[in-house]
């Protein structure tokens, strides 16, 4: 009786643990393909692709297609799924939606900063040609390979940014407030010491001339007389000229502070949110 | 000959000792009994002494005991105070005697050919000399400590140094390549134009009185060091101005002087033009053409402090402007002050900046 009940507990136990277990690792899916645009491999490939990304950059990176928006805006859909499906604090949803053809990008978190409006822009630049195509697997899989690049130019310092082009059906989500990366930065104490060294070099330089006052002169100035100097030819003859012309640099896409930075909105649940997206 | 190893002293009308020009009195002074002179009123008593005194005042007699090269270097003189003999190089214009101190004046080497122009009297004292040097030392970072604090004044000498101060007018003609630059944009491109253009220019000035000092004995960078000379307190030349000093009679001809006085000129004339080049963003010298003319020059004494100190057996000098008061020397830099002033600095900026850089980011 008595090791009946303790082989029961022990089930109880292990019942218990595994459940635990279980809603340990079932994290939510990052690939949720509702317009069944892929295969089951192609879905599992980018799953994949996805979670092992999303672990090296500590974000979520969730792929989501649909059939249509059911009348929400694209922003808004993008949001609240992102919100309501158990995704972490930081993280970045693609969206896509058949009926409405539209692509949008939310970002979340530090996503905010590394997907500048004007790198939305660019990820989009990438993508849409797959989409236009109906070649959705390539699509997202270029997506996926792109990322990487606007995230580690966060990490570096100076996210990706510029001016977005407006003039074409790209739109960024509603813009509450624009965000720039503030560059966190620990004191550098080699350029420091460089810099104390070259100083010091310089100061010790001077006091060392001041040591030797003995100096030839180094013009008759002193001498002229007063008045005496004439100028009697002063003639300035122009003999020819030529003209160089560079093309206007229109964006600037690498530097940390010229660009438009990333619009930020709050969505339904309250939580900051960047985006950005347009039609395919 | 007789002439030749002539000796001159003024003597104290009241206590018949050698006098001394004072720099600040601008009189002859005696040590010996205080009373300070006109130097005219001296003069004239002297002149009237001579007479008498003349026989007693040269020396002819043959120095057998020098070989030839050193009696081509060496002149003895006698001394009229002590009858002691003194010995000089072949510059010596003005000296002491040996033996019992006593300013002398040669005049057989400012006579003459040799008669300077024009002297610019001591306007400063030994005292001063020493103190502009103690004044000189303050301030030095990397002096090393036991200069000022162990160091004696080894020897201060007051010198009259022969000059040529060079008069001469100046005819420059040059060319130059110079460029503007103007940029501007339209919605596409950035513009840059560059014009290029020939530039003549031609000037003329004249000059008065660049000194170059015509003794070799005198580092040349030393005599141009302590300059300018304010040539408003010059006067016709008097040997009395120089009895208690050193002095030199010139011994580099004038003409030595024209390559250093030529390239002073030029760029004295370059500097005065350069407010007419103003206004290009680029501007090239390409050719250039100075001529010098009406050039002479004058024979002056100027009134130079030279002094001596010693330091771990190395002698440092140091000249001062006798007239203005400029002092210039070289002082000896302490390694140990120098390592210690780079690392301090280098440490307070380097934190510095750490600090900062901790605020800011």
């Amino acid at each position: 009786m008595k090791r009946n009940v303790i082989s029961l507990l022990l089930l109880l136990l292990i019942l218990v643990g595994l459940s635990l277990n279980v809603s340990v690792v079932s994290d939510p899916t990052l690939v949720v393909d509702n317009a069944g645009l892929l295969s089951a491999q192609e879905q599992g490939a980018l799953e994949d692709k996805a979670r092992s990304l999303g672990t090296e950059y500590g974000m979520d990176i969730v792929i989501l297609t649909v059939d249509r928006l059911d009348g929400k805006r694209p922003q808004n859909y993008a949001d609240d799924y992102y919100d309501n499906h158990g995704y972490g604090d930081s993280g970045v949803l693609f969206l896509l939606a058949m009926e409405e053809r539209d692509w949008y990008i939310s970002t979340c978190g530090d996503a905010i900063y590394a997907l500048t409006d004007y790198g939305i822009q660019k990820l989009g630049d990438t993508v849409i040609p797959y989409l236009s195509d109906g070649d959705f697997y390539n699509g997202f899989d270029a997506y996926l390979d792109a990322l990487p690049y606007y995230l580690d130019s966060l990490q570096e310092g100076t996210p990706v940014d510029g001016y977005a082009d407006y003039s074409g059906d790209y739109y960024h989500g509603d813009q509450e407030t624009i965000v720039y990366s503030q560059q966190k930065r620990s004191p550098n104490i080699l350029l420091s010491l460089v810099i104390g060294m070259v100083v010091a070099a310089a100061a010790v330089l001077i006091m060392r001339a001041s040591m030797n006052t003995k100096r030839m002169q180094y013009s008759a100035s002193d001498y002229m007389n007063p008045g005496s100097f004439h100028l009697r030819t002063q003639q300035d003859i122009f003999l020819y000229s030529n003209v160089t012309k560079v093309r206007r640099q229109e964006n600037n896409n690498s530097s940390g502070g010229g660009g438009g930075g990333s619009s930020v909105h709050t969505s339904s649940s309250g939580r900051s949110h960047g985006g950005g997206g347009g039609k395919f | 000959m007789e002439g030749q190893n002539r000796v001159l002293e003024y003597k104290c009308p009241c206590c018949n000792a050698g006098l001394v020009f004072g720099g600040e009195s601008q009189l002859l002074t005696c040590e010996y009994c205080g009373n300070t002179f006109d130097i005219d009123a001296v003069k004239a008593f002297n002149d009237s002494e001579k007479q008498s005194d003349e026989e007693f005042q040269w020396d002819d007699r043959p120095n057998q005991e020098w070989a030839e090269e050193e009696q081509q270097a060496m002149h003895a003189f006698q001394c009229p105070a002590c009858g002691g003999e003194i010995l000089t190089d072949e510059n010596t214009a003005a000296t002491f005697c040996p033996y019992c101190d006593n300013p002398t004046i040669m005049p057989s080497r400012l006579s003459g050919g040799l008669k300077p122009d024009a002297v610019i009297p001591f306007q400063t004292s030994k005292e001063d000399a020493k103190t502009a040097f103690l004044r000189l030392c303050k301030g030095k970072p990397l002096l090393p400590k036991e200069f000022t604090q162990e160091q004696r004044l080894e020897k201060i000498t007051g010198m009259y140094v022969p000059f040529w101060l060079y008069d001469c007018s100046a005819d420059y003609n040059g060319s130059y390549k110079a460029t503007s630059v103007h940029t501007w944009s339209d919605s596409q491109y950035h513009y840059t134009k560059t014009n290029h253009f020939l530039l003549r220019r031609g000037a003329e000035a004249s000059f008065q009185g660049i000194p170059m000092d015509g003794s070799s004995k005198m580092d040349d960078t030393f005599m141009e060091s302590i300059e300018p000379y304010d040539y408003g307190q010059m006067r016709d030349f008097d040997m009395a101005y120089l009895t208690g000093f050193l002095a030199d009679k010139y011994d580099v001809p004038s003409e030595d002087g024209e390559a250093r006085i030529r390239q002073r000129v030029d760029n004295a004339v370059e500097d005065a033009l350069q407010p007419s080049l103003i206004g290009y963003a680029t501007v090239v010298p390409t050719s250039k053409q100075l001529q010098i003319r009406h050039s002479k020059a004058r024979y002056a004494l100027l009134p130079v402090w030279i002094l001596n100190t010693q330091y771990r057996g190395k002698i440092y000098t140091f000249a001062m402007n006798g007239q203005t008061g400029k002092m210039t020397g070289s002082f000896p830099i302490c390694p140990k002050r120098t390592a210690g002033w780079f690392a301090a600095i280098c440490a307070g900026v380097t934190l510095l900046s750490l600090l900062v850089q901790w605020l800011v980011l």
